[in-house]
């Protein structure tokens, strides 16, 4: 089964992290392929894909079931293909950096003061104005990270045609799970910048 | 006309335009002749309409031909070509792909890493005098993708070839309905089919020195005194002025996904095309501004096209070949009467031309739409499009417990429908066809059930419900009208004389074999002999400047 897993740092905390993540809405745009999706419960949804496998693009439905939901850390899901013979299963964790970890001591940062976090936000707001984003053109934080999320991917082709589709599929899985990971990690950041959270 | 720019920004001796078949067998042969060589292509990917393609080439006469027992002649094939040609083609064009087509062969194995394999598949006409029961088309041999380095990257794939296989893996027995071979082969870096053609000609291009430019779209033929001297291409948000000392080719592909084009030019009703969707008659758009004289405008290498709902390919609804979909038994084709109009297992160039027939009391096309409708016994032995038997329905397969609601769901009617299936199991159970002789050619067996024997191979009635109804499209691989040429591949004035430096091949050009299709590959043959006449011929021509 092609399985990839992606890390992306994020200059604001778990919590701004948690409160992006947990309403779905915010992240399932992000996804490369992202159609649409439809919430059927708290804990199943069915999502439409497009995918390119070899220059041709296919629509792909999924029913999403929420496995494990562990906030602010951890929140797991299987696939289930609808109308591809297809099953799969992820993971988002959320942590706090690996940086902000002295030696094997969990470490957060005292609370900083109204003030502090109110000047924090301006630097930040301004920072976006200038340069459009609050990360360098290289893709490195241009301020400290304080969270990290590590998003995995794990995903199966069944079917007669699976074991050609698997080969086929492997080496596109990374740059999704690269692609989505940051972006959720931007997308945390900008919110966090504007004060969103 | 455009100026000649005071300035070239690259002076080669032959600029080629595309990067198909025709266009990299005219760039390898220019190279390979001591030329200066540029090749261009206006998307991301080499390759054009043949590497999307199963990349046969049918050669008549061909150096491999003795492999699989089958023998040919000049006079054979010249004998087919003209019984095919319907007073619409030019002999001295037959002439010349008949008697180049062999060395070209030869000429493109030597100096690429390009093999053919010889198949035991009939011509498409092959009880016509001439005809051969296999051993003219070619398909290329599995090529080691390594060979390439970075460049294999740039290899167009193919949505209608998920891998690496070929019709040769058919002939040899090995199960293509085996995925773990194909998943071997995909780890192993192999390419056959169109991708394996293209791609050894693309390492032969590469070898010999020819620069190779992709997103580089050709947009104007700069003229002097009368001559092609050179072309616009734009790569790069700005004009790039190429001079060529000797001459342009243009191989650009046809005009398939040029709608006001196809609705001016084409015979009848094109809903759907098959081919990458860059082919916007560019090269024809360029030869009709320097004057050139057109041939074959109405005429399409023809293909019945289905699709699945959703499928996209360069950002367009894919439309998907149809083959054995048409040929096994248990299926038929009918109109929104419920009439069949045509031999369905009969070659697609031919059967795409039905669809075209027009009924002038009613005047409309009554075969426009049509559907493939077969029974659940079809659907439980044969795979279907992307679908296996035992895979579930998909919900865009129409399905119903009966003939009669089936039509009435689709829009045919369904007394008409009842009484063609009524007809057609009649037959079947006889073993024949009647109406449009189904199973009686040799080339209708080829794609049939090899368990069966003779005609019912594709005959075989439809009995067992639910029934399906697949919307075929009448659609294309790719057009066959353009500039007219002389045998050496030069482009023809609208006055008769020679456009100097300036060569057509492939689809773009006017197609030497007017109507027909040979056999499979009766593109690509045509496409890479006329590409090689060309870029020979183009290397050797008059330095203009």
């Amino acid at each position: 089964m092609p399985e990839v897993e992606h890390t992306a740092l994020v200059a604001a905390p778990i919590a701004a992290v948690w409160d992006f993540c947990q309403d779905m809405a915010n992240w399932a745009p992000l996804l490369t392929g992202y159609q649409a999706h439809e919430v059927v419960s708290d804990r199943e949804s069915l999502w439409t894909l497009k995918g390119e496998v070899g220059g041709l693009t296919r629509t792909v439905q999924f029913r999403v079931e929420i496995t494990e939901w562990k906030g602010p850390e951890r929140v797991s899901f299987t696939l289930t293909g609808l109308n591809e013979p297809m099953t799969g299963s992820g993971t988002f964790h959320a942590a706090v950096a690996a940086a902000n970890l002295p030696g094997d001591v969990v470490a957060r940062p005292p609370a900083p003061s109204w003030w502090a976090r109110w000047r924090e936000r301006v630097v930040r707001w301004l920072f976006m104005r200038m340069f459009g984003r609050g990360v360098t053109e290289a893709g490195a934080l241009s301020v400290p990270p304080q969270s990290q999320i590590t998003f995995r991917l794990a995903v199966h082709a069944g079917g007669r045609a699976g074991p050609m589709i698997n080969v086929l599929v492997a080496p596109m899985l990374q740059p999704v799970a690269e692609d989505f990971a940051t972006r959720i990690a931007r997308q945390v950041e900008e919110r966090y910048a504007a004060g969103r959270v | 006309m455009q100026e000649i720019p005071s300035q070239w920004d690259l002076v080669v001796d032959v600029a080629v335009v595309g990067s198909g078949a025709a266009a990299l067998a005219a760039a390898v042969s220019a190279a390979v002749a001591g030329a200066k060589v540029v090749l261009v292509e206006r998307s991301d990917k080499f390759g054009g309409t043949t590497a999307v393609s199963g990349g046969v080439a049918w050669v008549p006469n061909n150096p491999h031909m003795a492999d699989v027992g089958a023998t040919d002649s000049r006079e054979d094939a010249l004998t087919y070509l003209r019984r095919l040609s319907l007073d619409r083609t030019e002999d001295r064009l037959l002439e010349a792909f008949v008697d180049h087509g062999p060395e070209a062969v030869r000429f493109l194995e030597a100096q690429t890493p390009l093999r053919f394999v010889a198949l035991r598949y009939p011509d498409y006409h092959p009880e016509f005098p001439g005809g051969k029961r296999g051993g003219r088309s070619l398909d290329p041999a599995l090529l080691d993708s390594h060979q390439l380095g970075s460049l294999a990257q740039a290899v167009r794939p193919s949505p209608h070839v998920p891998g690496p296989i070929s019709i040769a893996d058919t002939e040899a027995g090995i199960d293509l309905l085996d995925f773990t071979v194909i998943a071997e082969r995909l780890k192993q870096g192999l390419l056959a089919g169109g991708n394996a053609l293209v791609a050894a000609l693309l390492k032969g291009c590469a070898d010999h020195g020819v620069e190779l430019r992709r997103e580089a779209r050709a947009r104007q033929l700069h003229v002097q005194r009368g001559a092609v001297v050179g072309l616009a291409v734009e790569q790069g948000g700005r004009l790039v002025q190429i001079g060529a000392r000797r001459g342009v080719v243009l191989a650009s592909g046809g005009f398939e996904w040029n709608a006001g084009l196809c609705r001016e030019f084409l015979r009848g009703p094109l809903e759907a095309a098959a081919s990458p969707p860059f082919n916007e008659g560019d090269g024809l758009t360029m030869a009709m501004e320097v004057g050139a004289a057109l041939g074959n405008m109405s005429e399409a290498w023809w293909m019945p096209l289905c699709r699945i709902p959703g499928e996209e390919y360069g950002g367009r609804d894919m439309y998907r070949i149809t083959l054995k979909e048409r040929t096994l038994p248990g299926s038929l084709i009918v109109n929104r009467a419920g009439q069949r109009f045509v031999n369905e297992a009969h070659n697609y160039n031919d059967i795409g031309r039905a669809f075209h027939s027009f009924d002038p009391v009613a005047f409309d096309f009554p075969n426009v739409p049509a559907w493939l409708v077969f029974d659940h016994g079809y659907k439980s032995r044969y795979p279907l499009i992307t679908m296996f038997p035992e895979d579930p329905i998909p919900p865009w397969l129409p399905q119903a417990p009966s003939l009669r609601a089936l039509a009435e769901s689709q829009g045919i009617d369904p007394d008409g429908l009842e009484a063609a299936v009524r007809r057609f199991n009649d037959g079947a159970a006889r073993g024949e066809d009647p109406d449009f002789h189904r199973g009686r050619s040799v080339y209708d067996h080829y794609n049939g059930d090899s368990s069966r024997d003779g005609a019912l191979r594709t005959l075989g009635a439809l009995t067992t419900p639910p029934f399906y109804a697949l919307r075929m499209y009448a659609g294309t691989l790719g057009t066959k009208g353009g500039p007219r040429t002389n045998e050496r591949a030069q482009v023809l004035h609208v006055r008769g004389e020679v456009i100097p430096g300036l060569y057509a091949a492939g689809n773009v050009m006017a197609g030497i074999t007017g109507l027909a299709y040979g056999g499979a590959g009766g593109t690509i043959g045509p496409a890479l002999t006329f590409g090689y006449i060309a870029g020979s011929t183009a290397a050797r021509d008059a330095s203009r400047f």
